[in-house]
């Protein structure tokens, strides 16, 4: 700050204006651009895979061809933990070892 | 052009995402003419019945001291690695219930563990963001401990879950907390391809679980926060091949069904689902009624070897045993003989497909295996 006036002297020195911080000059929000760029990118492909998708889907089987695809193959395939002989004890893998 | 004309254009494309995912949605109602219960009743199937002692707890794993989190079967001999709150990866002997390997970790907040195809090594992930790889075979350090023989970093969040991709003990798909999955070529230690990410067409929350199919090993679905499972082709990581929406809550668990076209989900909405991986129907749902406020989060889930049976593990304790095809529950594992005194965690089948192995928050592992004579059905 600057003194204020002398004893007298007769001059007057002019106060310096006070510190005023100006704003950064205003850049393009080029990072912002971008990143909504990338947003609009992103969306527009993910219509492209969409529209594909229904394509697929239009020429997809029904539920129920997958459904028996599943029975088919859980019945047609053995299976240790679901043992299916008649009568007689069998024992194989993992069990026979631990009984 | 500028950010409002972007904007714009972002509105509009928005606009017809939802109304495609719409139409997807009502062809696929459409399609949607029956489920497998159903189906397999009007095919006069019925349920597998289980005595009591049927299916029968035969081995108790004892050693950890902490909550088991994960566990793992060698591909080859009866070999499990599981991985405990107490900071140790244990190797036993599933016949004998021997500890072979104790492996105390450089970290201790581990999630996941995977055995290698060749048994010879072990991987763990957690809450480090890192996968690690031990060799079982390496020398011990002057301290006892096995030493760390590759670490995987580049996840930006925990890794959830891992596995190696069937018959290559080179390659490992991590699944991790930063929405992404990773496959990752462990000669060199670098990632081979990032399935999802920022501006990719991925998981929008953490990835908490992995499935690689045994049929086509390219193929691999992974489970999520964001309440979908994906569907992805290692060698088109751009992209999920497939969305599978349905549950209400985070998919914890996925695991492909054995013939390889079709994955099974649990969640935290209580439910079990089976989704067809070429069309992307929802072919069952699978859910046992429970009071307002008791619904039991699904941890883990397995299909035995034929795919008749679904094991579900529950965070009440319950290990459900599902007919998969009538989406009945044929046996309660949490309510036998022995049973787990705490939630069941992980579980996993055998290679063979003769056992189950469960593991769970009272630090125990059990092996469960049929125990009786079945007549044809």
């Amino acid at each position: 700050m600057a003194a204020e006036g002398g004893d007298g002297g007769g001059t007057v020195v002019p106060s310096l204006p006070p510190p005023s911080p100006r704003s950064p000059p205003e850049y393009p929000d080029l990072y912002g651009k971008r990143r909504e760029f990338a947003k609009v990118q992103m969306l527009e492909r993910e219509i492209g895979f969409l529209q594909e998708e229904l394509k697929t889907l239009e020429a997809s089987q029904p539920a129920s061809r997958c459904c028996k695809e599943v029975v088919d193959f859980s019945l047609g395939n053995s299976d240790p933990l679901i043992l299916m002989f008649p009568k007689r004890s069998t024992s194989c893998g993992f069990w026979k070892w631990v009984w | 052009m500028s950010v409002t004309e972007l904007k714009e254009r972002h509105r509009v494309a928005a606009e017809t995402v939802n109304s495609l995912r719409e139409r997807l949605k009502q062809r696929r109602i459409q399609l949607l003419d029956t489920n497998v219960a159903d189906y397999a009743r009007a095919q006069g199937r019925t349920p597998v019945a289980f005595g009591q002692t049927d299916l029968v707890c035969c081995r108790t794993l004892q050693g950890h001291n902490g909550k088991v989190y994960s566990l793992d079967w060698t591909p080859e001999k009866n070999r499990i690695v599981s991985a405990s709150q107490d900071g140790r990866l244990i190797v036993w002997n599933a016949l004998t219930s021997q500890k072979i390997h104790a492996i105390k970790l450089p970290c201790a907040f581990v999630m996941t563990c995977a055995f290698a195809p060749n048994g010879q090594s072990v991987a763990y992930g957690g809450l480090d963001s890192v996968c690690s790889i031990f060799n079982l075979n390496s020398p011990t350090d002057k301290d006892g401990n096995l030493p760390v023989a590759r670490t995987l970093s580049s996840h930006r969040g925990y890794v959830s879950s891992c596995q190696y991709v069937p018959d290559e003990d080179n390659h490992l798909i991590t699944g991790s907390g930063d929405h992404t999955c990773v496959l990752w070529d462990i000669s060199t230690g670098l990632r081979t391809s990032v399935f999802g990410g920022e501006f990719q067409s991925g998981h929008t929350a953490d990835v908490l679980s992995v499935s690689i199919s045994g049929l086509n090993s390219r193929l691999f679905v992974s489970g999520s926060c964001d309440s979908t499972a994906r569907l992805w082709d290692t060698r088109v990581a751009s992209r999920a091949v497939r969305t599978f929406h349905g549950h209400e809550g985070d998919v914890n668990t996925v695991k492909f069904f054995p013939d390889g076209n079709r994955f099974g989900t649990g969640s935290d909405d209580g439910t079990c689902r089976l989704f067809d991986i070429r069309t992307g129907h929802e072919l069952q749902v699978y859910h046992q009624q429970h009071g307002r406020n008791e619904i039991p989060h699904v941890t883990s889930i397995a299909f035995s070897i034929s795919g008749r049976l679904l094991f579900a593990g529950y965070t009440n304790g319950d290990c459900y045993v599902w007919d998969t095809l009538l989406a009945q529950v044929v046996l309660n594992l949490g309510t036998l003989q022995n049973s787990h005194e705490s939630r069941i965690s992980c579980l996993g089948l055998s290679a063979d497909g003769s056992a189950l192995c469960t593991g769970s928050w009272d630090a125990n592992l059990k092996i469960w295996a049929f125990g009786g004579i079945r007549k044809v059905i």
